[in-house]
């Protein structure tokens, strides 16, 4: 009974191990896909026109025009704005007020700021315009940006992707040992359940049941240690970041409620796979 | 009620326990299985459980062939048969009573029936006044009584005893011997392995004798040999 009550907490802190990393993974993970989307949504292709000092002629009116007529007749375009040479040094100088302070005149281009629907589509906004049509200098499109940032998810992805699956196998070969001594453990009355003519469910039942209850425990555990985390933690860390109201992990229960049903999952196949190792009736 | 035919088992890789075993048990028989250790009896009986399976051969038990018979139904034919060992199987930490009742609520019985059939049978076998004992505080006599009133309990048709007394000492066994006589009387069929040279003469019963795994004599009213 002692050796049984030692594996079954060695498999439980196990489950609330994984179960908790998994908590993380999961919180992190939606988190950091919310974040690319919030960024995906930032993503804007910037068409800057010519400009005395850039090309030989500042840009005329006509083509400036002309530019605005064929990108709104482009379906992956949201919106465009203009952005004058006055607004664009405005907004310079609010970000950078010591490069602007010396400026003799105003050097920046009148610009486009175009929105896409999908910020996806960027690149294929700025290709539109390839070659530049008369009067453009430059299209800018944040690719580098755009492209660095899906890395990242993917890598934060995949990250997420291994270390549950090693976590939640763990898992399971550890409830699958618990459950092996416990059959151990009750060998004689097994052989007399089976004697005596107990049907297969009657034998497996409760070592079906302590597997689960292995994982169920674990996972509680968990939930409660991530509800600490989160209510200590999180304040002091995401106080440091700055991070828009829109982007979200998914919420608490949701997170809660996978673990429950992930460690249940586990707790079953664990003890389902050895009895049917073990347990031959 | 039993039927061997032709059964052959070879453990592997090639470990003969049982040659070309044939016989049939009628319902309500008394037979004695002896051979030395070794000779192929425990694998008759596990054969009769299907614990394992035959090589070759077909066994019928209560018209019915074990090979064909579904993992699902083995249950149903355990209750059917019930077993007696020389070590008991009784459940250390269970009084007398729980170690019967154990063996009802396991078939599924309900409390009520539980209640009815654990002292009757208690009492038969002779451990009217021992129920609440443990295992431990009762002699290995008491302890084989507890184990065939746990085998009888459902009344089965069928009951297999591997050397049940084995472990106990000559005057013991002749009680434990009356009591399968008994039993045997109300039409159980008895199936008995054993070493007891001097109770196999004494009860004048059919004896199948095996060594190495053949069948060498099946008398009708045979002795040791």
């Amino acid at each position: 009974m002692a050796a049984s009550l030692s594996t079954s907490a060695a498999a439980i802190m196990t489950v609330l191990i994984g179960m908790f990393l998994l908590g993380l993974f999961i919180a992190l993970g939606t988190w950091v896909l919310s974040w690319t989307n919030h960024v995906k949504r930032d993503l804007v292709v910037n068409v800057y026109f010519c400009t005395e000092l850039k090309c030989e002629k500042e840009a005329t009116a006509k083509q400036i025009e002309a530019v605005r007529a064929q990108l709104v007749g482009d379906p992956r375009v949201k919106s465009i704005t203009y952005v004058s040479k006055k607004d664009a040094l405005a907004e310079m100088k609010e970000k950078y007020p010591e490069l602007t302070e010396n400026l003799a005149r105003n050097p920046l281009p009148p610009a486009y700021e175009v929105i896409p629907k999908r910020g996806e589509d960027v690149k294929a906004i700025a290709s539109g315009l390839s070659p530049p049509p008369a009067g453009v200098q430059e299209v800018k499109y944040g690719e580098k940006k755009a492209e660095r940032i899906l890395q990242v998810a993917k890598i934060v992805g995949g990250i997420f992707l291994v270390g549950s699956i090693i976590l939640l196998v763990a898992s399971t070969i550890l409830i699958g040992n618990t459950i092996r001594l416990s059959i151990f453990s009750r060998r004689r009355e097994i052989e007399v359940m089976k004697l005596v003519g107990a049907t297969n469910w009657f034998v497996r039942a409760p070592f079906m049941l302590e597997g689960l209850l292995c994982g169920l425990a674990g996972s509680i555990c968990a939930v409660g240690l991530l509800l600490a985390a989160r209510e200590l933690a999180l304040p002091g860390i995401m106080g440091r970041i700055d991070s828009p109201d829109d982007i979200q992990a998914w919420s608490f229960p949701v997170v809660a409620g996978i673990l429950v049903a992930m460690s249940l999952l586990v707790g079953a196949a664990g003890s389902g796979i050895t009895l049917r190792r073990f347990l031959r009736i | 009620m039993i039927v061997f035919e032709a059964v052959t088992k070879v453990y592997e890789p090639h470990v003969v326990a049982l040659r070309d075993a044939s016989f049939v048990l009628d319902k309500g028989e008394f037979v004695f299985l002896v051979g030395p250790s070794g000779s192929g009896k425990s694998t008759i009986m596990r054969l009769l459980l299907k614990e394992l399976e035959p090589s070759r051969g077909r066994i019928i038990v209560g018209g019915r062939e074990l090979a064909r018979l579904k993992r699902s139904k083995v249950p149903m034919l355990r209750r059917n048969v019930g077993c007696v060992f020389q070590d008991f199987k009784l459940l250390t930490d269970r009084t007398a009573y729980e170690n019967v009742a154990y063996a009802l609520k396991v078939q599924g019985e309900s409390q009520r029936a539980i209640r009815a059939k654990v002292p009757e049978i208690l009492s038969l076998v002779g451990l009217g006044a021992k129920t609440t004992n443990y295992p431990h505080e009762l002699s290995g006599g008491e302890q084989q009584r507890v184990s065939i009133a746990r085998a009888f309990v459902n009344h089965p048709p069928l009951l297999i005893c591997d050397e049940p007394t084995g472990n106990l000492d000559p005057d013991t066994s002749v009680g434990i011997m009356q009591l399968l006589y008994r039993i045997n009387r109300t039409g159980t069929t008895v199936l008995m392995a054993t070493h007891d040279r001097e109770m196999v003469d004494k009860m004048r019963k059919r004896v199948i004798a095996l060594e190495e795994g053949v069948v060498v004599r099946d008398e009708r009213r045979g002795g040791y040999g």
